[in-house]
């Protein structure tokens, strides 16, 4: 179980200090990626609205389009993650892959929202036609990229309960990727789109991915170089 | 079977927490305006509780032998320190205010600090609240080996009831039964989460009533919110910073006011009030949208008189922002064959009615389209001979992408070979190098652009007008002003101030012709509106520096 494999690994002072500086790093992956998470939020839902409107229906199919990327991700990575013979090793990919996504993001808004436009002028259906269209716009963009950051809380959390308690390890997620949502959305708001505007402050947003993918990878290889002690102890 | 249930009780929570997390933005934008930095500044400290009580529920877990009950008491908390965010919301504007203006907030860190703490002051316990529920709920399942499992499947469906709380609140709740009754419901649904965590902790599956009495003092939160007096007529916030020097001052503005319209709908609160003197004025969420007095008559004349002597044909025009509707109207009296008013906001509709008086609904020549106006145009390829664009002030992230030169480029693409397009600039609020940078963003997309100014008598240049010529042969400003003068002298007998020499050709325009060459002037676009930030900032030093320009 990993609660006796954590039991075991932090039982000497050397495996406490790899355990804690391991756990520091996760909850700075985690800070890092909930700051990404949000940048994009604040730069998506203005970008798309450029072209579907800012009415509350276009901001709704926005937002949910947005959140439902993350609850599919949170769903389908969840039991994935605790089979994962290395969740920091995916945490890496999905990191990486996600800020591929943000910086692919912008182009791709802008095609939506042209291909929106093009759809509505053809179509030229009424508010159930274009709420669909909207809808669907917003899923095609949104939904991939935040379905992988959806990922990133399940993941994090097994991997933060192979270094301490499962239950601290979920509750410090939850607030490192709040805090780094909180963060995000300062920083978003009041320095990056004012000063740099919305491609920028998504590439900015894919720089943090990378940060959390770097700081994850960090994780990987000490799992790696404790399972190479641990071998090396029992042998 | 449990697995279930707690997954039901956990949306519901999410449900609770995106209709609580609207209703407070709601008002607290009011106070802090609706802008990029008020929206960062509210999710941000949205966020902050969330993570606190992330780190508490961690505690909490660590010490509980009764992690689900726990749970159940954090539901019942939110719910009650909702009812102390709703207290402080209705009592904190004139607080805010009078610190806002005593402190002459001459750095925008400071500004934005004070933001940041009045919503992190507002929304911290019941966030707080909220944030304590996962950690507990984790320790409750208490299964190392199914860790990813339950925090995936909590994370979704809490992420799901969001979206769930997001629509409700947004298209039911508010528009419905208000702010005040919002609340009442997200408590209830927090309470509803409350009982099924409890009824889990007692290892009974069913949901039998079997709150206990410290629980039962709970349901008091419903009538406790709806005893508190919701905010009535004009709202105390950012918007008025610029016309009071002290909320007493503002209180007593207000008092002999009455509010004759008002509807919470799903952007905003917008209310109609009448003054003693019979002035009417429009607000709209933070915002004083327009009044009848005569200096705003003025404006919203000549946003439809200037273009419309402008233009080539007086076929169709299009008027973007309905406000008080003296801009649709006057085009209507000026004899054009149709003309459509995009307005996003439907609440403004019937408000604008207390201004212009009620249309028939039939009438041929008149129509108001709801909708975004930017996403009208782009969809609806129509022609207009002419299109006037008067939205809010520009510091609103919605509002600011109706004046980037990719917005004046689908405008140009609406218009007929002689039409013109119409762009309102309040000047009272924006600095030379702003007035440049437009003029430079919209001689992008027109060859010809006529600036004009509508002048009061103890301030001129106030208000600034650009049209856009389609087509450079069209009158010339002389010929325009001309025109204007005939059409001004029967309009004058009922306001002295809508006169000819309210209206002159802008004399800066050389140095503004200068600026189109000028690699050092940015364009305002849509990846970067700079308008939007430097139109707050601009009102943040008149508004609330000490030596304001009040």
């Amino acid at each position: 179980m990993a609660r006796d494999r954590d039991t075991q690994d932090m039982s000497t002072p050397d495996a406490r200090v790899r355990g804690n500086g391991a756990f520091a790093l996760l909850i700075a992956t985690v800070f890092f990626a909930g700051m990404a998470s949000l940048i994009y939020e604040v730069v998506w839902i203005r970008q798309l609205g450029l072209s579907l409107g800012s009415t509350a229906v276009a901001f709704s199919v926005m937002l949910s389009a947005f959140l439902g990327g993350l609850a599919l991700g949170g769903w389908y990575m969840g039991a994935r993650s605790d089979r994962s013979p290395a969740p920091a090793m995916t945490l890496v990919r999905v990191e990486v892959a996600a800020a591929v996504l943000g910086v692919l993001s912008i182009p791709a808004l802008a095609f939506a929202g042209r291909a929106y436009v093009w759809l509505a002028i053809t179509v030229s259906g009424g508010p159930v036609v274009s709420l669909l269209l909207r809808s669907a716009v917003a899923l095609l963009v949104m939904l991939a990229p935040a379905t992988l950051f959806g990922m990133t809380f399940p993941l994090a959390t097994v991997v933060g309960g192979r270094i301490v308690a499962g239950q601290t390890a979920a509750g410090a997620v939850a607030a490192a990727s709040s805090f780094g949502s909180a963060v995000g959305a300062l920083l978003a708001g009041l320095w990056f789109e004012p000063a740099y505007g919305l491609l920028t402050s998504a590439v900015i947003g894919a720089g943090f991915n990378l940060a959390a993918a770097a700081l994850a990878f960090a994780i990987h290889t000490r799992e790696d170089d404790r399972s190479a002690g641990g071998e090396s102890s029992a042998r | 079977m449990k697995g279930k249930l707690l997954l039901v009780a956990y949306a519901l929570s999410g449900v609770a927490a995106l209709a609580y997390e609207l209703a407070w933005m709601r008002e607290l934008s009011t106070m802090l305006g609706s802008t990029a930095y008020a929206s960062g500044t509210m999710l941000s400290a949205y966020m902050t509780g969330l993570g606190i009580g992330a780190i508490l529920g961690v505690a909490l877990a660590a010490r509980t032998r009764r992690p689900m009950r726990m749970a159940s008491h954090a539901e019942i908390a939110v719910a009650l320190l909702s009812v102390f965010a709703f207290l402080g919301i209705t009592r904190l504007p004139g607080a805010y205010f009078d610190l806002m203006k005593s402190a002459g907030v001459t750095s925008g860190a400071l500004l934005l600090a004070l933001q940041f703490g009045v919503s992190f002051v507002i929304m911290a316990l019941p966030t707080i609240a909220m944030g304590t529920t996962y950690p507990l709920l984790m320790r409750a399942v208490n299964r190392d080996s199914e860790l990813g499992t339950w925090s995936g499947k909590l994370y979704a469906v809490n992420t799901l009831g969001a979206i769930v709380g997001a629509l409700l609140a947004s298209f039911v709740l508010l528009p419905a039964v208000g702010v005040k009754g919002s609340l009442a419901i997200a408590a209830l649904v927090s309470l509803g989460a409350a009982i099924i965590f409890s009824a889990l902790a007692t290892h009974d599956s069913r949901i039998p009533v079997f709150f206990r009495s410290a629980d039962a003092l709970a349901l008091l939160v419903i009538p406790v919110i709806l005893l508190v007096p919701a905010r009535s007529g004009s709202p105390l916030g950012l918007g008025q910073a610029f016309y009071y020097r002290s909320a007493a001052d503002f209180k007593r503005t207000a008092s002999s006011r009455t509010t004759i319209f008002e509807s919470e709908g799903i952007y905003s609160r917008v209310a109609v009030v009448e003054s003693g003197d019979g002035m009417r004025t429009l607000h709209n969420g933070a915002l004083d949208e327009g009044t009848d007095n005569d200096f705003d008559r003025v404006t919203t004349t000549m946003l439809a008189m200037v273009p419309a002597m402008s233009a080539d044909e007086s076929g169709t025009a299009l008027v973007v922002g309905l406000g008080t509707g003296f801009t649709s109207q006057t085009y209507y009296n000026l004899g054009f064959d149709h003309v459509t008013t995009v307005e996003i906001n439907p609440d403004v509709v019937p408000a604008s009615e207390y201004f212009i008086g009620p249309v028939a609904e039939d009438d041929p020549r008149w129509d108001i389209v709801v909708d975004d106006a930017r996403a009208y145009i782009l969809t609806h390829p129509m022609k207009y001979d002419a299109i006037t664009s008067e939205p809010s002030w520009p510091w609103s992230s919605g509002v600011a992408a109706l004046f980037t030169q990719e917005f004046m480029e689908a405008a140009k693409s609406r218009l007929t070979d002689g039409g013109v397009y119409c762009q309102w600039l309040p000047n009272y609020i924006l600095e030379q190098d702003d007035v440049a940078m437009m003029y430079k963003t919209m001689r992008q997309v027109f060859d010809r652009v006529d600036v004009w100014s509508i002048n009061f008598p103890e301030d001129q240049d106030a208000e600034l007008l650009l049209i856009g010529h389609n087509n450079t042969s069209g009158p010339s400003m002389d010929e325009v002003k001309g025109r204007l003068v005939q059409e001004m002298i029967p309009l004058s007998v009922e306001n002295a101030l809508i006169a000819p020499q309210a209206i002159t050709p802008y004399p800066g325009i050389e140095a503004l012709e200068a600026a189109v060459d000028d690699p050092s002037v940015p364009l305002n676009v849509d990846d970067h509106s700079t308008l939007e930030y430097r139109v707050f900032w601009n009102f943040v030093n008149r508004a609330l520096a000490p030596d304001g320009e009040q």
